[in-house]
């Protein structure tokens, strides 16, 4: 018996040590290569002569965030893109296809030690900040400047949107970020009931629409907030969040000001979710979003709303016409044209911790966004199969396939320079002068590069976001029955929760920022 | 046991049990690789977690991590919530269980006992998605089965996922009609194992049904009974996230009655997912958990020892 306990104790220790010295290997790597990629020779500056053709060619691991399609012809795009890559960089390339609602999650897991996994999607679906404080995504300032330099020339007004205390952490993956928030509407609705809806449409506006919307078919809804975990706010006032949902406090006309307030408080959303309100009792919006499981989208998309909410920009366009459906959406700008931190880091390409070899996948990052073929290949597949031209730069899906059942595509990743790309009718020709002027157009806001670092108030920000989870989907869905009693009840527990410590947090942060600039 | 064995035949006693251990050691391997190993990863709850530092090399933050446990508005609600609730569970599923696990053992028919015995249990092999959807048929404010009924009679509807009031009954109905199958074979298979001559003896003696349940089936169920009592007592701060997460919908106006420590987790880092505050929150609550073991065990040792677990 008391050898038994012995051998155990001593299995138990050893197990330990084990455990602990291989965490502690792990923990080195990103050490032992952040040194081999400074050691590479940078004698005169081309990118080509870095690269090192008598090693095996490194496979780098990049996602394609989706709406969980399976993409069977995933392994010929990779081996199409190989052709090109392994000549050119001496490199492969591994697409891994992920569920956007699984994102977070699936990000974590590769980084603490499952999937292998070099190039994510920063700022999608975690806050690059986080991801930056959480040790996920590695500083990139040497390996641009070493072996990204076409790169950085192309994002190189962008990056400071990427900066997080002074180094650059992700490459913007959409080089002409720039977005109004407006709505989307189904045209042949409109069109049917005759119905218009001007550019930069009011909320009372919309109101009128929606009595003529009922008056001429009861059965339809002027629009749906689903299940209200998702705030339209931002939509019909232009306001900058810092990637919070409004629970870092807001900025209300960013393009001129630089005060950070508490949304939750302001007029502007106890008139919204007055509108709202009065939305749900005219029957203008479903009386029972709130329990009856289907998102906004969905309800769009199949025709049974007049309008959803969406970015719009060139690049939304895209995105639309990627979506597959049955009517023609048309896009109305509602907030300026903005350039913000957030709308860069939105889609951005960041490097893991766990990346064996960044320097490689500073390479792929590299001749992505200046080889179109490449480019186009991770982002529309293969000529013939997935797609078939229109003109020139113009593709569009061939026959009987959609883009559900497509053997590839790309649904939120940008993979690329836009303006090398092929573009989805039906834009036409024209569409790379429209993204041209619309860049050209953007106005930055005040706080374009500021990053909001929330690790001294992780605490409130749980609390506050419980608060919000708890009362926000009520009052945005128009089924508190007096709204501004519930808005106070909201709003004393916010303050209970902290939320004026996360709001000057904020403000004393961007204060230090902007006596920087 | 030791002192039974003597220094010199204990080799011969370790290669007589050898093949036992042999046998013992793939559940072994499971406990600890299991149950055991991951206990290294507790000392997130108390670090600032850095993926690239790792494990060992992130920073120690102290109890900075349990804070929004405890200083939020909510943390007496989720408290209360948790423990009533899992009270009400236990000692409700105690007492349906044993009754029920005796009506069936009364039932004589082979056949139309399995049949109930299945149907009882079916509802715990369904996931609360479907449960989810199963009580929305009902509660639906637009076309729900009971506010149809309630028209029939001229009462007006009620908006069943706004009334917070109805819901402490509704999940602990929903609980009792999931779990109870459950327990139930436990107390069956006890009352199985009971020697059929205890009845014998006693309806020579002329004792009723009710008298025979009473003196003889319950006495003996007690052991059974206890064990699974101080079980479960070690999950009381748990709750069935499923349950209160999915059942109520999410419904904002009913979570006072329904929010409880794990639905509150999920919904402050929902937004920021934080991997260090959700290991400080499992610990916590195991932590309590492993208290309450010991406390309620040390309790049932002092009034019959030979019930005690340990």
């Amino acid at each position: 018996m008391k050898n038994m306990k012995k051998f155990l104790a001593l299995l138990l220790a050893l197990i330990l040590v084990v455990s602990m010295t291989a965490c502690g290997k792990s923990a080195d790597k990103s050490g032992e290569t952040g040194a081999q990629a400074t050691k590479a020779p940078s004698t005169d500056g081309q990118t080509e002569s870095l690269i090192n053709f008598d090693e095996e060619p490194y496979e780098v691991a990049i996602e394609n965030v989706t709406l969980g399609q399976e993409y069977a012809d995933t392994a010929a795009v990779e081996a199409a893109i190989n052709a090109i890559t392994v000549p050119a960089i001496n490199c492969k390339v591994k697409i891994v296809n992920y569920h956007i609602a699984d994102h977070a999650t699936k990000v974590s897991l590769a980084v603490a030690g499952g999937d292998k996994l070099d190039l994510i999607n920063t700022g999608l679906t975690t806050a690059l900040s986080t991801l930056v404080s959480d040790g996920v995504v590695i500083s990139l300032d040497e390996l641009l400047a070493e072996r990204g330099k076409e790169l950085l020339a192309k994002a190189v007004n962008l990056v400071k949107a990427t900066t997080v205390d002074g180094e650059v952490y992700a490459v913007p993956a959409s080089l002409y970020p720039s977005k109004a928030n407006g709505i989307g509407y189904n045209q042949q609705m409109a069109d049917e009931y005759g119905i218009t809806i001007p550019e930069n449409v009011t909320l009372e506006q919309l109101t009128a629409i929606g009595a003529k919307l009922k008056a001429a078919n009861p059965d339809l809804y002027l629009n749906t907030q689903g299940d209200g975990s998702l705030t339209s706010l931002n939509v019909y006032y232009d306001l900058e969040a810092f990637g919070g949902d409004l629970n870092y406090g807001v900025i209300f006309d960013p393009l001129n000001s630089t005060s950070i307030v508490n949304a939750y408080e302001s007029e502007q959303y106890k008139e919204y979710c007055k509108v709202f309100k009065n939305w749900k009792d005219l029957g203008y919006i479903p009386a029972d979003s709130l329990t009856n499981g289907q998102n906004g989208q969905d309800v769009f998309n199949a025709g049974q709303t007049l309008y959803q909410w969406i970015s719009v920009s060139p690049t939304s366009e895209q995105v639309v016409a990627g979506k597959g459906l049955s009517f023609t959406e048309t896009l109305v700008p509602i907030t300026p044209n903005e350039l913000s931190t957030a709308a860069v880091q939105e889609f951005a390409w960041g490097i893991t911790s766990s990346c064996d070899r960044p320097d490689k996948a500073m390479d792929f990052l590299n001749f992505l966004y200046t080889n179109a073929e490449v480019a186009n290949l991770l982002q529309y597949g293969i000529e013939g199969t997935h797609y078939v031209k229109v003109s020139d730069n113009i593709i569009t899906y061939p026959e009987g396939v959609n883009p559900m059942s497509i053997g590839y595509g790309r649904i939120f990743t940008q993979f690329g320079d836009t303006l090398q790309q092929f573009q989805l009718a039906p834009a036409t020709e024209s569409y790379y002068d429209d993204l041209k002027a619309f860049a050209a157009e953007a106005k930055p806001t005040k706080t374009l590069g500021y990053v909001f670092n929330t690790d001294n108030v992780a605490t409130e920000i749980a609390a506050v976001a419980s608060v919000v989870s708890e009362y926000r989907p009520v009052l945005e869905t128009g089924m508190s029955d007096n709204v501004d009693a519930t808005l106070a009840e909201f709003n004393a527990a916010l303050k209970d929760a902290g939320i004026e410590k996360i709001i000057s947090e904020n403000q004393a942060q961007l204060d230090a920022w902007l006596a920087e600039q | 046991m030791e002192h039974q064995v003597m220094p010199k035949k204990k080799k011969k006693k370790w290669k007589h049990w050898l093949p036992l251990y042999l046998m013992g050691i793939p559940g072994m391997a499971y406990l600890l690789i299991n149950n055991y190993i991951p206990l290294y990863g507790l000392q997130i709850a108390f670090k600032k977690f850095n993926f690239n530092k790792g494990i060992w090399g992130s920073k120690w933050v102290g109890f900075d991590n349990f804070e929004y446990l405890f200083t939020s508005v909510q943390a007496f609600r989720i408290t209360r919530n948790t423990l009533l609730y899992n009270l009400a569970f236990i000692l409700l599923g105690m007492v349906l269980g044993v009754t029920v696990a005796i009506l069936i053992n009364e039932i004589v028919g082979e056949k139309i006992k399995k049949f109930y015995q299945t149907v009882i249990l079916l509802p715990y092999l369904m996931s609360m998605v479907i449960i989810a959807y199963l009580v929305y048929a009902y509660l639906s404010p637009t076309n729900g089965l009971f506010n149809s009924i309630l028209n029939t009679f001229g009462i007006e509807d009620i908006n069943w996922y706004g009334e917070k009031k109805y819901w402490p009954f509704i999940l602990v109905f929903v609980n009792q009609w999931k779990n109870i199958g459950f327990g139930m074979i436990f107390y069956l298979s006890s009352i199985l194992g009971i020697s059929k001559d205890y009845y014998e003896a006693a309806q020579i003696d002329g004792a009723t049904k009710w008298q025979q349940i009473r003196k003889i089936t319950i006495p003996l169920l007690a052991p059974t009974i206890i064990t699974l009592l101080i079980i479960s007592m070690g999950q009381i701060f748990r709750s069935d996230f499923g349950l209160f997460y999915q059942i109520p919908m999410r419904q904002g106006s009913l979570m006072p009655v329904t929010d409880t420590i794990d639905t509150f987790v999920y919904r402050s880092l929902m937004q920021k997912p934080n991997m260090a505050m959700s290991s400080a929150a499992g610990f916590y609550q195991s932590v309590v958990g492993f208290i309450l073991i010991v406390t309620v065990n040390a309790i049932v040792r002092k009034k019959s020892k030979e019930n005690a677990m340990f």
